[in-house]
């Protein structure tokens, strides 16, 4: 519980900061990308803190890359 | 438009250059090529130079087709909109892999050897801190702190190897191409994805270099002196070590320090040595950050890069602890699908480029001439 408010309470205070130059300036397409990267990261964490399992990224790149290097360990052997 | 105003000389550039080299590997370059190599892996690890100067010959090319645009740039001027989007999305997840496997590097190291209670997440929060810091103030920043802190890195480097030169035991690289040359062919494989590839992030911040004919030759020059300094490291762990000790230590180069004995009392200096690694991780880290904002500002079209900083510190953090469960999965990682995948994105893309630049080039020059003779 506390780490979800922790996260959530840095996310605030950062975007405290940051978003009123961005509404001054109008720049709304900025604001759209900086909530879309701040939103997945938050969640990402928060799944991380409630140590819910989520595949691992490099896993699937294994999974795409496992016929080249199965390839290379066969005439590598 | 240009979304960075800093510019940085030859000098500074052959030191990122070095630094980035030098970066992740020196602490997990020796037990990966010991594992395959065995005693030869320093041979192994002195012959992945000569490939790598291919790579930078294929980014130069790339470089001097467009001098004034950073590699996402490039891509969306040569594959058009949509494929240079694609190739650009490809290339930045690629570049979000590396910087948070470095963050991961540093926060493994430290968690596992130094401060062991400590949780991983406080390690790599600080580090993480320190890079948005530096992201934030610009590239200039960040290269005139490399400077300040090259000489260290020297220093340090060569007090390591000084004072280990006692220890060596010359028996421990024999045989020399005992094992005959297929081990070695394979160790040199899986070094050419941990450090040589990645210098591909470094076309984000090649633009910004103000002499680019001194900067072609800074780059060769220090990558030949990063593997160089790579090699000795490998040589002085197996000299020292033995290879076999080597390949069943995670961090070979902090043992290295470990071993420093001059006259019983200039003892247990490891932490001191050690700071090298904080030192070039941290460059390296902070380069690849830098370029990972600055490309995503540019893919998106934003105008301004320092606004993402925060947000992909956000995204940086539990993506390095999520990326792979623990340490023997990465160095598996690190020894099987990182060489393949750097080798799509970092080689086979950068020359599809070239070569479609060329095709294009020549194709529309016929064209002109075609209409101009007839």
């Amino acid at each position: 519980m506390w780490a979800i408010v922790g996260i959530l309470f840095i996310g605030a205070i950062i975007s405290f900061f940051e978003i009123p130059s961005l509404v001054k300036k109008k720049w709304w397409r900025e604001m759209i990308v900086y909530f879309l990267l701040l939103s997945i990261g938050m969640i990402l964490a928060i799944l991380l803190s409630k140590d819910v399992s989520i595949p691992a990224p490099l896993d699937w790149i294994t999974k795409i890359f496992n016929p080249i290097t199965s390839y290379f360990e066969r005439i590598m052997s | 438009m240009m979304l960075e105003k800093g510019k940085m000389n030859a000098g500074e550039f052959s030191i990122i250059v070095f630094t980035f080299t030098v970066g992740t590997a020196i602490i997990s370059l020796p037990a990966l090529l010991a594992t395959i190599a065995k005693q030869n892996a320093w041979i192994a690890s002195a012959l992945t130079i000569f490939p790598s100067l291919l790579f930078i010959f294929v980014y130069i090319q790339l470089i001097s087709l467009y001098p004034s645009m950073t590699y996402v740039e490039v891509n969306e001027k040569i594959l058009g909109k949509w494929f240079g989007k694609l190739a650009s999305v490809l290339y930045l997840t690629y570049v979000l892999i590396i910087t948070s496997g470095g963050y991961r590097a540093i926060g493994d190291f430290f968690t596992t050897q130094v401060m062991v209670d400590t949780p991983i997440q406080v390690i790599i929060i600080l580090f993480v801190l320190t890079s948005v810091f530096g992201v934030r103030l610009g590239l200039e920043v960040i290269c005139r702190t490399a400077l300040i802190f090259f000489p260290w890195i020297i220093l340090l480097l060569s007090i390591l190897f000084l004072f280990l030169i006692p220890q060596i035991k010359l028996e421990n690289i024999q045989p020399i191409f005992g094992e005959g040359i297929k081990p070695i062919i394979s160790g040199s494989l899986h070094q050419l994805g941990l450090p040589y590839l990645q210098l591909i992030i470094l076309l984000m911040v090649t633009p910004f270099v103000a002499e680019k004919s001194e900067m072609k030759k800074s780059f060769y020059l220090a990558t030949i002196m990063g593997g160089f300094i790579l090699t000795i490291i490998v040589l002085f762990s197996i000299l020292v070590l033995g290879a076999d000790f080597t390949s069943r230590q995670a961090y070979p180069t902090y043992i290295l320090g470990k071993k420093i004995s001059i006259g019983n009392f200039f003892e247990r200096v490891e932490v001191i040595v050690a700071i090298i690694w904080v030192f070039t991780i941290y460059f390296k880290v902070t380069i690849c950050y830098y370029g990972l904002t600055l490309g995503l500002a540019q893919l998106l079209g934003l105008k301004n890069y320092q606004i993402l900083t925060f947000p992909l510190s956000f995204l940086i953090l539990p993506f390095s602890i999520l990326l792979l469960p623990n340490v023997v999965s990465i160095n598996n990682f690190n020894a099987t699908t990182l060489t393949p995948y750097s080798l799509t994105i970092c080689f086979i893309l950068p020359l599809l480029l070239v070569v479609v630049d060329k095709v294009r080039k020549k194709l529309s020059t016929s064209k002109t001439t075609n209409q101009s003779s007839g």
